[in-house]
């Protein structure tokens, strides 16, 4: 009977694995372009995706668009696209493949899973802030790089008028959550508490959950990335994040690990 | 003709086609010309109006060049109203010639109720200034919105050009309007500005029309739009030349009985890289009506439009060709005809259409007809590396009976019943009862 079983399992496993994989067929994720195009928040956001479906090994196409923004239903990017099914944004695609049972958390109590959620929770709600504040609301960075880059792929007069929109656009959202009166002082600070935030609770382990890969992982290390590596009028933000060196450290760890392989 | 009358003595004038033809051999010089009820209109845009009349060498040639000048003068707009009065003058074959005028109203406001094209109810409010600067100019605006949401608002500026029998003008507008598009189940923004000058010819037999247009568009997709409708969502610009061509002998335009119409006219979008949207479009349209027996009478049109991409990105969705709907292929949705994807229209890059009408005219003979018909019309894909294969596979033909009714050459309406012959089977054709308002139907 025990043989009976496991062989039983074993059918089952196999069936529901490929029910996995046949209905992961052709994902396509569509970004804006990365070299000249994506804001800071939208590298992070795409780069965490592409991250996450690396870590679960779903293999996914992306495809660079200059119209994603319109592409997406609710503006979010990146959008995953796979046959009639369209989602935009980190949580929704997280949230798909985790209904496909192919998710990295499984393996969580659910008092982690609580805490995972809290500490991406962090990122979510105050370090992309931080990221949308610094590249609409900083008079400097916006005119030297945010206006330039959202402009580039439209021609003149589109190319000027555009941006213009699109930052009174992002004034009036973040006015909604009373961020668009903050100083940059004030933004700093947050991101600062957030980092200790994340550092503390990284501590010495190897990822944010403990020994295994999760989707906090990914999320954290897309926009850890972005920070480090964009170049920006201010660097304040790289610079308070250079300040908690086990985060930067995780980063090049990740980047290793399933980029560089 | 006229008595030369001393003062005090009351003047009596009579109809010029007394006098017509009889005087051919009477000299005339035209000693000056007078306008009575002249107020705002310029001195310099009346000189230009009738200084030919002074060349009038014999009485035959004055009081047909004073008939053409008052006509002229209201065609263009610069008079409601003017009538030319020849006077005799005190010198040996002198006249004077008198215009009595009556400008047109300076400022109009308005409200109507109306249809679209597309056969949705819509109301209009408009304000119209005219002979702003004394040239005969109107300056008018209007909103207009539609039970359905779509909305549109428009200013617009135009000047007619004067000058002995010369019927051209400059205009410009500038507008912004939102609408849905039911075929591809998106909206559309739209802001425009559009530079245009047109002539008339050989006797206003021929017509050339050219503009400037520059246009900002958005196309939102909504939830249910097709992917490959999203995959154009965004915001594009197009900069466009176009020129136009028509031969138009026909009595009424808007429903001809008798007469020819022939359109040709091309566009270029994008030349030296300035905006999105770079293409090609040639467009051929020919109309011909000719009475038959009894009070029937037959009418044909064609029409064919080729748009090519200039650029190197395939044609934006709303640059391609598109055809269906109440007003050329009937029984068929608006612009549902072309590479269908998901219940929606991609358009094409090529489309021919034809269609042939018997009318009869009902009760009153020139309002009311009743009209039997069979339209055909195909639209190839932007892809399509055989078009003439194309186009004759993916042909559809539809053929219905109804009654037409045209309101005072403004508007015609139609209400007929169509089946269709020959579609493919994703088209949105329905059989039965459709309804169709407009201007230009095929």
């Amino acid at each position: 009977m025990a043989a009976g079983d496991s062989v039983l399992i074993g059918l089952v496993e196999e069936a529901l694995s490929m029910h996995v994989d046949s209905e992961w067929h052709e994902a396509k994720l569509y970004t804006p372009f990365f070299k000249d195009q994506a804001q800071l928040y939208e590298f992070a956001d795409c780069l965490a995706v592409q991250t996450f479906l690396r870590m679960a090994q779903l293999p996914v196409q992306t495809k660079q668009r200059p119209n994603t923004e319109f592409i997406s239903p609710t503006g979010e990017m990146p959008v995953l696209q796979m046959g009639s099914i369209l989602i935009p944004g980190f949580t929704g695609i997280v949230d798909l493949v985790r209904k496909k049972d192919a998710g990295l958390s499984s393996h969580l109590t659910d008092v982690q899973k609580a805490d995972m959620a809290a500490q991406m929770a962090v990122i979510d709600n105050i370090l992309r802030r931080v990221e949308m504040y610094i590249v609409w609301l900083h008079d400097e960075t916006y005119s030297r790089v945010t206006s330039t880059r959202f402009g580039s792929v439209y021609k003149w007069p589109l190319s000027s008028v555009l941006p213009v929109l699109k930052r009174r656009e992002m004034r009036e959202k973040m006015n909604t959550i009373d961020w668009a009166n903050k100083t940059l002082v004030d933004v700093m600070e947050a991101a600062d508490k957030a980092f200790r935030c994340l550092s503390c609770h990284l501590g010495t382990q190897d990822y944010l959950m403990g020994s295994r890969v999760t989707e906090a992982d990914a999320l954290l290390f897309g926009h850890l990335f972005a920070i480090l590596t964009t170049r920006l009028p201010t660097m304040e933000l790289s610079n308070a994040l250079r300040k908690y060196p086990n985060l930067v450290e995780y980063a090049e760890r990740v980047e290793n690990e399933y980029f560089k392989k | 003709s006229m008595e030369g009358g001393g003062y005090g003595r009351q003047k009596h004038f009579h109809r010029a086609d007394l006098l017509h033809g009889k005087c051919e051999d009477a000299p005339s010089i035209v000693e000056a010309v007078q306008f009575h009820g002249v107020r705002i209109t310029k001195g310099d845009a009346l000189l230009q109006e009738v200084a030919e009349l002074y060349k009038s060498s014999n009485v035959d040639e004055l009081v047909k060049n004073c008939h053409l000048a008052a006509r002229h003068l209201q065609e263009v707009g610069l008079m409601d109203n003017a009538a030319a009065l020849i006077d005799t003058a005190p010198s040996k074959n002198g006249y004077i010639v008198n215009f009595v005028v009556r400008e047109p109203k300076s400022f109009t406001l308005g409200a109507k109720v109306g249809m679209s094209t597309q056969g949705d109810a819509d109301m209009s409010m408009h304000a119209a200034r005219h002979s702003v600067n004394g040239r005969g100019e109107v300056a008018d605006a209007s909103y207009t919105y539609t039970v359905k949401g779509d909305h549109s608002f428009n200013v617009s500026l135009s000047k007619p050009l004067l000058g002995w029998q010369r019927y051209s003008g400059i205009a410009s507008s500038l507008s912004r309007s939102f609408a849905y598009l039911p075929w591809n189940k998106s909206n559309l923004e739209e802001n425009s500005l559009v530079l245009g000058y047109h002539n008339n010819f050989w006797g206003r037999k021929l017509l050339q029309q050219i503009r400037l247009n520059a246009i900002w568009r958005t196309l939102l997709a909504t939830k249910e739009s097709a992917f490959a409708v999203r995959e154009h969502a965004g915001h594009t610009l197009k900069v466009s030349a176009e020129h136009e061509y028509s031969f138009d002998t026909r009595d009424r335009p808007i429903l001809a009985t008798k007469g020819v119409l022939a359109k040709f006219g091309q566009e270029l979008a994008g030349a030296f890289g300035i905006g999105d949207a770079a293409f090609v479009r040639h467009q051929l349209d020919i109309q011909a009506a000719a009475p038959l027996f009894s009070k029937f009478f037959l009418a044909a049109s064609f029409h064919a439009k080729r748009i090519e991409s200039m650029g190197q990105n395939e044609l934006h969705l709303l640059d391609r060709v598109y055809l269906g709907g109440q007003s050329d292929l009937r029984g068929f949705a608006l612009n549902s005809i072309g590479t269908r994807i998901d219940s929606s229209c991609v358009g094409g890059g090529c489309g021919v259409a034809g269609a042939v009408h018997l009318y009869r005219p009902l009760f009153p003979a020139d309002s009311l007809f009743a009209h039997a018909f069979v339209a055909s019309g195909s639209v190839a894909s932007v892809r399509s590396r055989n078009l003439m294969r194309d186009l004759v596979e993916s042909q559809r033909v539809s053929v219905g009976a109804g009654v037409t009714f045209v309101f005072k050459n403004i508007l015609r309406l139609e209400l007929n019943y169509v089946h269709a012959l020959k579609k493919t089977a994703s088209d949105s054709f329905s059989r039965g009862l459709h309804f169709g308002a407009g201007i230009n139907f095929m």
